[in-house]
């Protein structure tokens, strides 16, 4: 019996035993008979089935020359790698044979395919512009919304359809609500469709009457205001009549007729442009007749450039990095500002090898120290011009400033001395209190001595007319008579600077700015130390700020004190373009025979409230025009979105009906930008919201319809791009991009030449235009430029190629006129591009300009070398754009603030950060129109400032899908010095809640001292919610009730069909999975799935400073309404919880 | 007794089978790379490069770059990776001799022998190799092999903006021989006697773990 | 703690799973088969060797299926006998010791078998006598050794067969200590310098824990001293040094590293060790007072077990957790189907153990 027993007991252990070997072992077996491994090389890099295409990158907006990899994989273009361009400026060539102190591009006529075995440098965004093309969360079809405004519901609609319904009206089925077309408000094509034969005749007329009207209201009455107000409605009701139409078809408001017509209710808005999207899009703009083309550049760097254009009268200048010997890179970030992470590894090499000293002056410690020559600077945020001004006041006491330069008072005199500008600091300046021309110059005129438009300088003592003498006194302060009779206190501009740099100690300067006196003096010294090669280098931190235009212009005395403005290693402007707009064809914004416009951008930027009927009208019948409803800002020469959309939101200067937005994302990219929420949602105050994009953003979530968008390396932002201040310090420079790959959204079908047309901005502007009958569309529409052989011929625009191969065709003829480019082109580039570029195929638009082109894309732009662009003694061979720098400026001291009514400072000077204008108190200071913030949120209740520094990793909010950046820095935090951690006793990895006046954000800290004290940094780039899948964020809580519950309201989800997203299914199993192997399937494969990476980290924007003093929209600067980044006062307090960040992640 | 130290007693403690190593017979180019951490401003081109030119997989790195914070608040930036080393430790575990050394002294896999047993990530003191889950097969650092048999230059060095490395051979004439044998230079922990291959200009004491 | 590894170990912290020491962690090497052949060398323990012997093969059979069920690549496996890098070149250096150790399992598991062969030949013989069934395979078993002179006549050729395997067995006793101490840059491994040691000598107390557990459940009530004393002395002798090797270890790494940072990072490792001695103690105390009750060898055996799983899993999964540079501790994350991968060679063998027991008698009566 035993045995049988055992015998059981046996061959269950025998089963059990073979059970588990099998159930255990199966997935080797499996792994062993169907291995699901599979060997891959690097990419190829020569074969048949390669091609190589020179462009330009769009990872951040400076423009770096790309040299692109494509591998035909059975049949589809794959974009395998992104190499720098060796010929582009910002690349510089790296050769096996010359691999150190890399500062030079190939030369120029270096042949293209020779150029193949070099390559250029590029930093890491630029290497991953490959995820940026392949992100499964693309859009590919045109949506429009499948239920309430920001449901997060869309469905796919065919493109005939999408152009009908945005130009005659359509229905959203779902919720019964109609929206209006823009056909209506297309008055060119309201007044032609009515039988006008000449539209542009009517409304030039009408202009005419509008300029009447301002011209003389100054010396009206009131009631005669009103009689010639309404002499004009009655006049053009009659005209308009004959024809069935009213003046309220044409005109926004009948009785204020300087708004312009129906047709400024459309506004376009980019986000991203660049060149020839640009260019286009203002072009689609001026077609409809609406003065309303906007950019995103108060959230980009107005500040910067209302500052520099107050002096210099241009927008963007910045030191020649490659000549310079000390920078001081003020509010600048490495790895970010123009020349950008690329185009600045000139700067580092250059310091490391001891060629350049640059003092680093940041709240966040530089990358890197160059062996001692990067020296960290920390600074108070806001402060700015008082560290400037404790320098002009020891280079002004120690006399180290260019004496010689500043005496001249005209332009003939520099000349005589071998300059090429002039500053104004010997004018003298009505600086008597009170005084009605209290800030403007001095004419001789005033004093008996000459006429009205001669200034008047000290010669020996004696009053002179600014041109009647080589050099004048540079320090004048004294009581003048006027021909008047009246006694005045005048000084000269330099005499005013130094005034304001005296009436504080270095030390008191030092104090506000938080700089030690010892880093002052050491940086004034190195600065006037080093001939005319130092200059300022400043940026964001600078000009973002509410005083930052005055601090720019602080910064900028220094310059002016060393004279170096065009000179190697000083200041310059942009390099010289080719005339790629107007050689042969115009494919400019104008003269195509577009409709005339007139009115207020609804910004109101460049435009003064003093020149608006509205100011005028109430100015007669109460005796005081202020304040105007919503601050206008005549002296910022681009736009801002804070007042785009408070603008949209109180309906001022006009209602707007239609809004196109490109390529941006305010909601986010704005501080506290959540607000604008309130106006996308409002249906009433923005009927029709249409977005042209490659993902569904969190401002485009609230769109009406969306049209998909092509990438930089397909057809987006196709063209020629200028480069930025200083371009190098070269002659001349641009990068062209063309089309790398095909694009990869719907082809919506072919024009008359049989080219493909694909859905992108260029194809739906097009569309919409031909639909609308606007002029330069469709047969007739790009007029050849006077006094070449094209004179007189009209061109047709029908698809995208129509219009960019014609920019390129007047590029390379131009560069050929400047002798940039060969005559007689080397056949062998030729054939370069013809064999590896997909745009060839579109060569017989332009057979005969054709070569040049080539020449051109095989090196992907115009390009000239250092070492030609200077004469002997180192002046650049541009052009300078103005040649009056000035220490006042009068225009700026005639300008009012639009609440108080009272005139601006006109000279650069220390204000501290203040609201626009005054809340409660009055203000403390003379001269500063708003409340001080650190009275408003003095330090005891917020004791930290919040900044969000740019860094080489991430570009703004626009890259959470740089995969190869994500995995080395997967999310942000907030880092915090050690001495501030100490005291609220929190360490690395502790949970905290940043709260600030309008919310608070819960983030983990990173305890380094890589921050100064009081200060809270958080690297920019993450804090998403919406990329067309939708992850609500948990991480911020705002504190206003309304928009609290906006950003509830966000959807769960999004509900979008499945073959309208994901281009990705052309890629090679194999790509897919390196690209993606941290992802789950799906993210990559088909639906939406969230991919923690895209909607992980935080922002600040969300909870930035906004301004009391004008209804809480997002904070601006005073005088150039630029986005405040950089002031946000904030208290910290620990939450308990603590979250992991392993030491890999401590990198950003 | 310093923690280093140790460490080096440690390794010459132990019991080491054989490790002959039998001597090239022509040894012609010897690659080497320098690398001058003063020039790393930590912007990664190098990390990105190397994973557009190789494919490597996301989450691995044949390249990485180390941040170390200074007490005083400046950062340095060390680029680290595979230093192709003269007595390479991870190339006798190698069950297959799947990977190898070639005449360039370059550190090698060669996949289709490679049975992904993982004995050479183990065997590397720098963490250097990773097993690429994609190809089943140990991955490193190639010096961009592929490349340089067209004379071409590493995806790295070309794309680093401020010229930290710096790509050559030790036996002829190169920018490279001439700082080696100009400049003070530095190697990864050198008790490992693996007798690293990538020279480092300034490399700070913290770094070299 | 300045936390500080390499991101290449963050993307893998556990690069082997527990299924490649799936073998070694339960019975670690060719302890049984060492114990057969010296017991048969030295006539000792000379009950026990049938049941060593079977149980040797029978485990030592499934050696290399952990292994293959880690590789990534396990469809190219049969390389590593191809080509095996057992020979130095300049472009292949050194000797790989997972090669060298493969082909001696080979060459182990032949001498093996042919061992029990030769060993059961006349047993066999004497068994095709009794039974009916199965007569011609007991006969082919006997291998024609039908006296009890050609079976003294043939354990000449088994002596030598015995003393021949020694040298793999040992070897693989002494495998992957020597390969994990020698051919990694494991932080902890390296700096284990009595690993080896610690290692072989644990193949014993493994060996005799087995064997004494196999042998209880086989007889039960009616164990014989003679068969099971010597396990238990050999069991006493194992789990004793092991400890004490252990301890010492411990006191190396405490005078090397004493308060840095290192020691932090090794607070799981040296916090296992305590564990692994005091069982392995009670282990040594329980087998000397089973050599009095012989009914208490099961617990011997039992916290054996968890001894030497303790010390296994501790020095191949633990030290795999420590970064290569001493300065940062990963998270073990075992892959969801982890305990019956691991389990699965282990089941294997045991249902080989069943397949040959069934055949050769575990012990045999008459042979001396």
């Amino acid at each position: 019996m035993a045995n049988n027993r055992r015998r059981v007991v046996k061959g269950i252990i025998a089963a059990a035993s073979l059970g588990t070997f099998i159930y255990g072992y199966y997935g080797t077996v499996d792994k062993i008979l169907r291995p699901s491994v599979t060997i891959y090389g690097p990419d190829k890099i020569d074969g048949p089935e390669v091609r190589y295409v020179y462009s330009s990158c769009l990872g951040c907006n400076v423009r770096c020359g790309i040299r692109v990899r494509i591998i035909n994989v059975n049949g589809v273009q794959i974009v395998e790698r992104i190499e720098g361009n060796p010929y582009h400026v910002y690349n510089r060539a790296v050769l096996p044979e010359k691999q150190i102190k890399r500062y030079n591009p190939l030369p120029y006529s270096f042949s293209a395919r020779e150029s193949l075995k070099y390559t250029g440098t590029l930093c890491a965004r630029g290497q991953d512009g490959i995820h940026y093309l392949y992100d499964p969360y693309r859009v590919v079809k045109p949506l429009k919304r499948a239920g309430p405004r920001g449901s997060g519901r869309w469905k796919t609609i065919s493109w005939e359809q999408l152009i009908d319904e945005i130009v005659n009206g359509g229905v959203i089925e779902e919720t019964g609500e109609r929206l209006p077309g823009i056909r209506e408000l297309f008055t060119y094509g309201v007044l032609r469709d009515a039988r006008f034969e000449d539209p542009n005749n009517i409304l030039s007329r009408m202009k005419e009457d509008v300029n009447q009207i301002l011209s003389n209201s100054s010396h009206l009455t009131f009631d005669e205001l009103r009689k010639k107000i309404e002499e004009f409605k009655s006049k053009w009701e009659a005209e308009l009549n004959t024809k069935g139409l009213t003046l309220s078809d044409i005109l926004i408001d009948p009785d204020r007729p300087d708004l312009g017509t129906k047709a400024n209710q459309i506004v376009f808005v980019r986000g991203r442009g660049q060149g020839h999207s640009d260019d286009f899009s203002q072009r689609w703009v001026a077609a409809i007749g609406s003065i309303n083309w906007l950019r995103h550049t108060s959230s980009c760097q107005l500040g910067y450039y209302a500052g520099n254009r107050i002096w210099a009268g241009y927008t963007d200048i910045n030191p020649d990095v490659r000549g310079a010997k000390v920078l001081i890179m003020a509010g600048a970030q490495i790895g970010r500002l123009h020349p950008g992470a690329t185009g600045q590894g000139l700067i580092i090499e250059r310091a490391a090898e001891g060629e350049l000293k640059v003092y680093y002056v940041n709240p966040v410690a530089p990358r890197g120290d160059c062996n001692g020559n990067f020296i960290w600077v920390p600074i108070k945020p806001g402060t700015d011009a008082a560290l400037a001004m404790a320098m002009v006041r020891w280079i002004i006491e120690n006399g180290r400033y260019n004496k010689i330069f500043l005496e001249s008072p005209n332009e003939e005199s520099a000349k005589k001395k071998g300059e090429i500008v002039y500053t104004n600091a010997t004018w003298l300046v009505i600086t008597e209190d009170g005084h009605p021309r209290g800030g403007t110059f001095l004419r001789a005129s005033d004093i008996g001595k000459g006429e009205k438009n001669q200034y008047v300088v000290v010669y020996n003592g004696e009053l002179v007319p600014y041109d009647t003498v080589d050099e004048a006194e540079l320090f004048y302060a004294g009581k003048v008579k006027l021909s008047t009779g009246e006694e005045v206190e005048v000084k000269t501009a330099l005499q005013i600077l130094k005034d304001e740099a005296f009436s504080r100690s270095i030390e008191e300067w030092c104090e506000i700015c938080g700089v030690p006196v010892e880093t002052v003096v050491r940086m004034a010294f190195d600065f006037t130390n080093a001939g005319r090669a130092a200059s300022t280098y400043i940026h964001r931190g600078v000009g973002m700020q509410p005083n930052g235009e005055y601090s720019v212009w602080a910064y900028r005395t220094l310059d002016l004190l060393i004279g170096n403005y065009h000179r190697r290693g000083g200041l310059m402007a942009r390099a010289d373009t080719t005339n790629y707009n107007g050689a042969l064809y115009n494919t400019g914004p104008s003269n195509f025979g577009e409709p005339v416009k007139w009115g207020p951008p609804i910004d109101r930027h460049g435009v003064a409230y003093e020149d608006t009927l509205e100011y005028w009208v109430r100015l007669k019948r109460d005796g005081n025009a202020y304040p105007a409803k919503r601050p206008w800002y005549p002296l910022t020469p681009e736009e801002s979105y804070t007042e785009i959309f408070a603008g949209i939101d109180e309906g001022y200067p006009y209602p707007v009906k239609a809004l196109f937005m490109y390529y941006a994302n305010p909601v986010l990219a704005a501080n506290f930008g959540i607000k604008f929420i309130k106006v996308l949602r409002d249906t009433e105050k923005l009927p029709l919201f249409v977005a042209i994009t490659t993902t569904i953003n969190e401002t485009f979530l609230y769109a009406d319809y969306i049209i998909p968008d092509t990438t930089y390396l397909e057809t987006g932002t196709l063209g020629i791009q200028y480069l930025y201040a200083s371009s190098a310090g070269v002659r001349y420079a641009e990068a062209w991009r063309v089309p790398v790959v095909p694009p990869m959204t719907m082809k919506i079908g072919e024009d008359p030449n049989g080219y493909p047309r694909y859905s992108s901005l260029w194809e739906f502007l097009i569309d919409l235009a031909k639909k609308l009958g606007t002029p330069g569309y469709g047969e007739r529409s790009i007029p050849g430029v006077k006094e070449t052989r094209y004179e007189g011929k009209w061109f047709p625009l029908h698809s995208i190629w129509d219009y960019i191969m014609r920019v390129y065709a007047n590029g390379a003829v131009d560069a050929v006129k400047k002798g940039l480019i060969p005559e007689q082109v080397p056949v062998d580039d030729v054939k370069f591009v013809e064999e590896n570029y997909w745009i060839a195929r579109f060569k017989d638009i332009v057979p005969s300009e054709w070569p040049w082109i080539a020449y051109a894309m095989a090196r992907g732009g115009v390009f000239t070398s250092y070492d030609e662009s200077y004469d002997e003694n180192g002046v650049v061979k541009r052009k300078p754009k103005r040649t009056l720098l000035e220490f006042w400026d009068e225009k700026l001291a005639m300008t009012r603030n639009s609440v108080t009514g009272q005139r601006f400072y006109g000279g650069p000077k220390y204000f501290p950060p203040a609201t626009y204008a005054p809340i409660e108190a009055k203000t403390t200071e003379k001269w500063l129109q708003g409340t001080p913030l650190r009275e408003i949120w003095p330090e005891d209740r917020y004791p930290f400032l919040v900044i969000m520094p740019g860094s080489p990793l991430y570009t703004k909010h626009r890259s959470q899908f740089y995969y190869w950046m994500k995995q080395i820095m997967p999310r942000n935090y907030a880092v915090l010095h050690p001495r501030d951690a100490a005291r609220l006793g929190v360490d690395t990895g502790d949970i905290v809640k940043i709260e600030t006046p309008n919310g608070y954000v819960e983030t983990p800290v990173l305890v380094e001292p890589t921050t100064a004290p009081g200060i809270i940094t958080i690297p920019v780039g993450m804090g998403r919610w919406a990329d067309t899948a939708i992850s609500k964020p948990e991480y911020f809580e705002i504190r206003e009730k309304e928009l609290k519950e906006l950003i509830e309201a966000i959807p769960e989800k999004t509900e979008i069909p499945e073959d309208a997203v994901n281009p990705l299914k052309v890629l090679p199993e194999i790509s897919k999975k390196t690209l993606f192997t941290k992802s789950n399937k799906e993210f990559y494969e088909s639906s939406l799935a969230i991919d923690e990476w895209r909607f992980n980290g935080i922002t600040l924007n969300v909870i930035a400073s906004s301004d009391p003093s004008l209804k809480d929209w997002p904070l601006l600067s005073w005088v150039g309404a630029s986005q405040v980044y950089f002031y946000t006062p904030a208290k910290v307090t620990k939450t308990g919880e603590k979250e992991k960040i392993t030491f890999t992640n401590m990198i950003w | 007794m310093d923690r280093r130290d140790l460490i080096k007693l440690s390794a010459i403690l132990v019991l080491t089978l054989p490790l002959a190593s039998v001597k090239a017979e022509k040894m012609s180019k010897r690659y080497s790379m320098v690398i001058d951490v003063t020039k790393c401003y930590g912007c990664m081109a190098c990390v990105a490069a190397c994973a557009g030119e190789n494919n490597v997989p996301i989450g691995y790195f044949r390249t990485w770059v180390e941040r170390i914070v200074k007490p005083e608040g400046n950062v340095i930036f060390v680029p680290k990776q595979c230093n192709h080393c003269e007595n390479p430790p991870c190339l006798p575990p190698c069950p297959t001799g799947a990977t190898y050394r070639d005449e360039n002294g370059v550190v090698l896999v060669d996949d289709e022998k490679c049975i992904g047993c993982g004995a050479c990530v183990q065997a590397c003191p720098y963490g250097a190799r990773f097993m690429n889950p994609i190809k089943g097969t140990a991955d490193k650092c190639t010096f961009c092999d592929h490349r340089l048999k067209k004379n071409l230059l590493p995806a790295c060095v070309e794309a680093c903006p401020t010229g930290a490395r710096i790509f050559g051979s030790l036996t002829e004439k190169s920018e490279l021989k001439n700082i080696i044998d100009t400049r003070p230079t530095q190697t990864l922990k050198n008790y490992t006697n693996a007798n690293p291959q990538i020279y480092y200009i300034n490399l700070p004491k913290e770094a070299d773990r | 703690m300045i936390e500080y590894f390499y991101p290449n170990e963050a993307a893998t912290p556990l690069l082997w799973e527990p299924v490649l020491f799936a073998y070694t962690l339960l019975v670690s090497g060719a302890d049984l088969l060492i114990l057969a052949s010296l017991g048969y060398l030295t006539k000792k323990l000379e009950k026990t060797i049938p049941l060593l012997l079977i149980l040797g093969i029978s485990f030592f059979s499934v050696v290399l299926l952990g292994p293959l069920a880690d590789l990534r690549s396990p469809h190219k496996a049969p390389l590593l006998f191809s080509i095996p890098h057992i020979s130095p070149t300049y472009t292949t250096p050194g000797i790989s010791l997972i090669a060298f150790q493969s082909i001696l399992w080979i060459i182990a598991l032949i001498l093996s078998i042919v061992f029990m062969l030769l060993y059961f030949s006349y047993p066999m013989y004497l068994k095709s006598k009794e039974v009916e069934r199965f007569k011609g395979l007991y006969l082919a078993f006997s291998l024609g050794v039908d006296s009890r002179e050609k079976y003294d006549k043939l354990s000449l050729i088994t002596k030598g067969i015995a003393i021949i395997l020694l040298l793999p067995a040992t070897l693989w006793g002494l495998y992957p200590s020597t390969l994990l101490i020698s051919q990694t840059w494991s932080f902890v491994w390296r700096n284990w310098v009595m690993l080896p040691v610690i290692y072989f000598a644990d193949t014993f107390v493994v060996a005799t824990a087995i064997a004494i557990l196999v042998y209880f459940i086989w007889r039960r009530r009616r164990m014989e001293a003679e068969v099971i004393q010597p396990l238990l002395k050999v069991h006493a002798a194992g789990s004793l040094s092991v400890s004490a090797l252990t301890a010492l270890q411990l006191s190396i790494w405490w005078f090397w590293f004493d308060d840095s940072i290192i020691i932090q990072s090794l607070t799981t490792i040296t916090s296992w060790m305590f564990i692994v001695i005091a069982l392995l103690i009670t282990s040594f105390v329980l087998s000397l007072i089973a050599l009095r009750f012989l009914v208490i060898s099961i617990l011997v055996s039992l916290v054996a077990f968890a001894g030497t799983i303790a010390n296994k899993w501790n020095i191949l999964m633990n030290s795999q957790l420590i970064s290569k540079t001493g300065m940062g501790v990963f998270e073990l994350h075992l892959p969801a189907d982890w305990l019956f991968k691991t389990a699965s060679p282990i089941a294997l063998a045991i249902f080989l153990l069943v397949i040959i027991s069934s055949l050769f008698p575990l012990e045999v009566k008459e042979v001396g």
